[in-house]
């Protein structure tokens, strides 16, 4: 009888290639970079490693990096180190990536970038946001924190993304010599129930708490918006503290960025989360290359 | 006497010789008490010197004569002449019979019931078939069916899977309404059906049908010795379960909320116990179940994927009978009888598990806390009453509830710390029905649904730690609780209508007022210096849903079918309504006896889906109607197979299917339970594609029994946002899926079972690849490269490896006069292959250099059942 011929047949097909391996292709190119008009930019590129190899990345210094404005070739980007030294006091070069001088990106123009290494070929482009102000006004002691209502003025008819967040200086004094020294840290973190608040590193319920806040004007699209944030400064000590508070006018680009990777190293180990795959603009690689830039505002507490 | 020939041969001769008839004929009385006309003429024969030819193509021998038991050959004649329309001619010795030249065949409409000799339980879907014409027809659900027979020709057949099949001689002269009692095989000597029975049963199946008999269920060994439908149903092609131990039906690369799982009519919507472990659905309790994966008739609706249709038990009503079962981790009994008279049974099962009951350390050493207690049970219940032929009236009932709780207390007297934490969980479904039997005429069937269906969740967490530090106290108080459910309530009417032979045409409408509740998440934080309370609104969502359907089932030919039909539904929801009409077709061609051609189109539309993170299939998954945001979801799917019937014992069948989806629901990529959004705010809609080929080789008579299931799919998702807009496997995407079952008959008493199943595995989402994240910013480091990493995960990028296992069973069953035994040892996984159940990157520090340790990532597989013995022992009276 043929069917006796079927049971074998079926079993070889179905023995055959069941498992698919996963295939690691390690010799991916990252590009990490975020432009501003108010910082040094440094292009910063690796190699994608498995999850399974406890090695170090590495910067690739040795690719071709160009950068355009409007389509038009602004240079070449040089590879650049600093001296310094490592835990053990040794001196040693430290990586500060692709760097270009004299570079200062000008609102709303897009900046595209080009990496080429060992016959790959990375591009991403991006627009540099316009700069957004703020105030922070009516301070409050909560705590042992203390509230500033942030208030800004969302300019109206354009879609905007905004990043908070903050770092405290202490000025500490040494009283041998009289001399003070400053030491900048973001220490503690800002904690606000507004709604407004889309992503922070912490976000149960309507409590976000942690070290940046991001947010776009979904909910209050050119209007001016106060949002309360208690930031958390220890300021009964006798040396005096700085806190700086920063809102950063991000692109898009960068909002998605910065959104996503918030959720994936919240969602990583949440069974009622969804995973998240970290927004990347960079084609035929991995990263981030968006613009962003800034306003800041000080305080200073303590007894000078 | 070849009466055939004779009569051929006879029938020219009749005709010139019919002025000679008129001698005489001998007036001798015969008798016969309540004979047909075969029986009559045998008595003439055996009784006088005249000989009888007829031709069987035009004379029904079967017909019952209204005769005194005693009678002569010439008043037999003239009846014959006066009221069945056959003439006759006599030539010597020889009486000959025909059909009177000017007569038309009269139609007759045959209807009735087809019931359980031993029970009077109505039998779904057995057929009634004219062998003679080649043509049949089936019971609706209530053992209903009508059938037109011209009133001359042969047999019917009745037959039903598992059953003795009984040949009916038409010998009617009117429409008559019959109730047919079908022996059960099962209570007599195993009682092989003819391979010319067989093909009858066979060929009634349709394109994407599975109909599953209760035998092979109750033999089948599936997970702790507990014997479970849906699990049975998942060794079928086309048909498989998510991950190990899992009853969650994923039917031709759909999801399981794709299926329509009805239980006498009534969609239940959640069908599993413990996340998935065991179905909710008692076997003792039901009487009937198919499954649809393709082909759907005009009558279903609402579902893309597949249809489950359960029939419970009516109950016995001949006798009060029974059962008890008892397994390692539950048991269940179940009674049945009438109640007064014959017109009136019950049916009533129940089901409990007792982990609980041995103990809370049971519970406690399978989780981290310090009592752990769990159970689940199952009650079914059916009381029907029959007031006459043509009214019948059925209640139906089933709850199931699963519960379990957790607490856990830590004092730890070097910190002064207490914690305190308390943790419940419970989901179940609730099942009403009234269903009303009106027969409005032989050829007009009308069943009249009232139902209720309702499934609810609730998990709460209460968590406390205090302190003592010093005079000071400082403690922290966390309470959480998720609410979801639907509420459904339904009515609805449904025709069968016999109007013209070979025509068997369904209409109906049915109406639905659903209440969903998407899902309330409140926690509430208390600690010294603050309080914070955060509740996501429950969002109840009524709607409004009606559907109308019209199908015909048309016999062509004697050997092509169609069933042809439409159905019609709107959903109207917050002021928002949609509409749909979904043409349905089915056909099946009967090459020969022996290969069948099938092929069917549907277009589907569903309303309501079930949202369901991708990580944990759990009854926190949350059912959500469509919105003014939240488009249906429809489905168009294409099939076509043939079957063949290799010879008496075995079969072989393949079918191919291509299925298109649109607007299927998924969580956006980082959607989480417990973030501050609305569930609309946390889903995408997008498409999803499966094609596949199904092979059944089935051997059904003698001592070996068994299938061979084998499916070769592909199954996708594409949704805008997630995977970056590109396709990727659908989690459960199996590219083969084998299932072998094996069941042989030692003794009269001993049998022995196998299967053996084996699969791709699942397609998870491992992040695999890493790079450097870019978060870092102050002012004075500007940018930092590398706060954390970057983990590349692709939707579903990751192939577990392939599942296997073989599970074994020896049972062992004894007939007694008072009352049945069965006694099952079994193995589930037998040659105890950890399959990989979950897996998982976990960190785990690397040694580089002394006293140098760096994290690096891990796979962590986890298994879920090793070998584990199974013993189960039912006695039933």
């Amino acid at each position: 009888m043929k069917t006796k011929y079927i049971l074998p047949i079926l079993v070889a097909i179905s023995l055959h290639s069941c498992i698919e391996e996963t295939k690691l292709d390690t010799n991916n190119l990252v590009l990490n970079t975020f432009f501003s008009d108010s910082i040094p930019l440094s292009v910063r590129t690796f190699k994608t490693l498995s999850v399974f190899d406890a090695t170090k990345y590495q910067q690739v210094n040795d690719a071709t990096v160009t950068l355009y404005e409007e389509g038009k070739l602004l240079g070449n980007l040089t590879y650049r180190q600093k001296q310094g030294q490592d835990d053990k006091g040794i001196a040693v070069s430290i990586p500060q990536g692709f760097g270009l001088d004299k570079f200062t990106p000008k609102a709303g123009k897009i900046y595209r970038i080009e990496v080429e290494h060992q016959g790959k070929k990375l591009v991403a482009q991006d627009v540099m946001p316009k700069k957004v102000d703020f105030e922070a006004t009516n301070p409050k002691d909560v705590g042992q924190s203390i509230q500033y209502d942030i208030t800004i003025n969302d300019p109206k008819e354009e879609k905007n993304y905004y990043v908070l967040t903050y770092n405290i200086t202490d000025f500490i004094t040494n009283p041998e010599n009289n001399t003070t020294s400053e030491w900048t840290q973001a220490s503690g973190a800002m904690k606000s129930d507004d709604p407004a608040i889309e992503f922070a590193y912490h976000h149960q319920g309507l409590i976000a708490s942690g070290y940046r806040f991001a947010f776009s004007d979904r909910t209050f699209d050119g209007k001016t918006y106060a949002l309360p944030v208690r930031f958390d400064i220890h300021h009964k000590g006798p040396d005096k503290q700085r806190l700086n508070i920063y809102l950063m006018s991000v692109s898009k680009v960068y909002y998605d960025y910065i959104r996503t990777v918030y959720q994936q190293q919240q969602n990583n180990k949440d069974f009622y989360a969804e995973p998240t795959q970290v927004s990347n603009n960079v084609s035929n690689g991995f990263g981030v290359f968006a613009g962003f830039t800034f306003a800041k505002k000080q305080f200073y507490f303590g007894s000078k | 006497m070849n009466k055939i020939s004779l009569g051929l041969c006879l029938l020219l001769v009749v005709q010139i010789s019919w002025k000679l008839q008129a001698q005489t004929l001998e007036s001798n009385p015969i008798i016969c008490n309540q004979c047909t006309l075969s029986q009559w003429i045998e008595t003439i024969e055996q009784n006088t010197s005249y000989k009888v030819a007829y031709s069987p193509d035009q004379v029904n021998t079967q017909v019952q004569l209204n005769l005194n038991n005693e009678t002569n050959i010439s008043d037999l004649l003239n009846l014959l002449t006066t009221q069945h329309s056959i003439d006759y001619g006599i030539v010597g010795q020889t009486i000959s019979l025909y059909r009177t030249n000017n007569t038309e065949r009269k139609t007759l409409s045959l209807s009735g019931y087809i019931e359980d000799e031993d029970t009077g339980e109505r039998l779904v879907d057995a057929h009634v078939y004219n062998m003679e014409l080649g043509r049949g027809t089936s019971t609706n659900a209530y053992g209903y069916f009508s059938i037109k027979v011209p009133s001359d020709v042969g047999h019917i057949y009745f037959s039903y899977s598992g059953y003795q099949s009984v040949k009916l001689p038409v010998n009617f002269s009117t429409d008559s309404l019959i109730t047919i009692r079908l022996k059960s095989s099962l209570t007599l000597s195993e009682v092989t059906l003819t391979a010319k029975n067989k093909q009858i049963i066979d060929r009634k199946q349709a394109v994407g049908l599975l109909s599953i008999p209760l035998k092979k269920i109750a033999t089948t060994p599936v997970i702790l010795g507990e014997t479970d439908i849906l699990k049975t149903a998942q060794l079928f092609p086309g048909i498989s379960e998510g991950s190990e131990g899992n009853s969650g039906l994923y039917v031709r690369g759909g999801s399981p909320d794709q299926n329509l799982i009805l239980l006498d009519g009534i969609t239940v919507y959640n069908p599993n116990h413990l996340f998935g472990f065991f179905s909710v659905f008692n076997t003792e309790a039901i009487k009937d179940m198919k499954v649809l994966k393709g082909g759907f008739p005009a009558r279903y609706g609402g579902r893309l994927s597949s249809v489950i249709d359960l029939t419970m038990k009516e109950g016995n009503n001949k006798k009060v009978s029974g059962g008890l079962s008892v397994g390692l981790i539950s048991s269940k009994a179940y009674l049945e009888g009438p109640l007064g008279s014959e017109n009136t049974s019950f049916f009533v099962s129940g089901r409990r598990t007792y982990i609980d009951l041995l103990g809370a350390s049971i519970g406690a050493e399978l989780t981290d806390f310090d009592q752990s207690n769990y159970y689940f049970y199952d009650l079914n219940a059916k009381v029907n009453h029959k007031f006459n032929d043509k009214h019948r009236l059925y209640l139906s009932y089933y709850s199931g509830k699963d519960e379990g709780s957790s607490q856990d207390a830590n004092d730890n007297e070097d910190t002064q710390r207490q914690t305190r934490e308390k943790d419940y969980i419970s989901w179940g479904n609730s099942v009403y029905g009234l269903r009303w039997n009106w027969l409005l005429d032989d050829e007009l069937f009308l069943n009249t649904t009232v139902s209720y269906s309702a499934y609810d969740y609730l998990n709460s967490q209460n968590f406390e730690n205090s302190q003592q530090l010093g005079d000071t106290q400082r403690s922290r108080k966390y309470t959480s609780e998720t609410k979801s459910g639907i509420h459904v309530f339904s009515t609805g009417l449904q025709f069968n209508w016999y109007p013209i032979e070979n025509h068997q045409i369904r209409f109906g409408g049915k109406y639905f007022y659903h209440e969903f509740n998407t899902g309330v998440v409140s926690s509430k934080i208390l600690t010294d210096d603050q309080t914070s309370q955060q509740v996501n609104e429950a969002e109840i969502i009524y709607a409004n849903e009606a559907n109308f359907f019209l199908e015909d089932q048309i016999n062509l030919t004697d050997k092509w079918e169609i069933n042809v039909g439409t159905h019609y539904s709107l959903f109207d929801v917050n002021n928002t309504t949609y509409h749909s009409v979904e043409p349905r077709l089915t056909t099946q061609y009967n090459l020969n006896d022996d290969i069948q051609l099938n092929a069917g189109m549907a277009i589907m539309q569903q309303y309501t889906q079930l949202l369901s993170f991708s990580r944990i299939t759990l009854s926190s998954d949350i059912w959500v109607p469509v919105t003014d945001k939240i488009k249906p979801a429809r489905s168009h799917q294409v099939s076509s197979g043939f079957k063949w019937f290799v010879n008496d014992s075995w079969s072989f069948s393949t079918e191919g299917y291509y299925k298109q989806m649109t607007n299927v629901l998924e969580y956006k990529d980082g959607a989480s339970l417990f973030r501050n959004s609305s569930w609309q705010d946390r889903v995408v809609q997008g498409d999803g594609k499966s094609y596949g080929l199904e092979f059944l080789l089935s051997k059904n008579g003698g001592k070996f029994t068994g299938w061979i299931a084998y499916t070769l799919a592909q199954s996708t998702r594409q949704f805008e946002g997630i995977n970056q807009g590109k396709a990727f496997p659908y989690k459960y995407d199996r590219r083969h899926d084998v299932n072998i079952v094996m069941d042989y008959k030692l003794t009269q008493n001993w049998s022995i079972n196998a299967v053996w199943v084996f699969r791709t595995g699942n397609a998870e989402t491992l992040g695999v690849l890493r790079y450097p994240s870019n978060l870092g910013f102050t002012e004075e480091t500007a940018q930092s490269s590398s706060d954390s990493d970057v983990i590349l995960q692709q939707r579903n990028n990751y192939r577990m490896p392939a599942y296997h296992r073989l599970d074994l069973s020896l049972n062992w069953k004894k007939r007694g006069e008072l009352f049945n035994q069965q006694l099952s040892l079994g193995v589930y996984n037998a040659y105890n292959y950890k399959n990989p159940y979950k897996i998982t990157l976990i960190d785990e520090g690397v040694k580089l250099a002394e006293n140098q340790y760096v994290d690096t990532k891990v796979l962590d597989k986890k298994s879920l059942f090793g070998i584990l013995p199974a013993v189960s022992y039912t006695i039933n009276f």
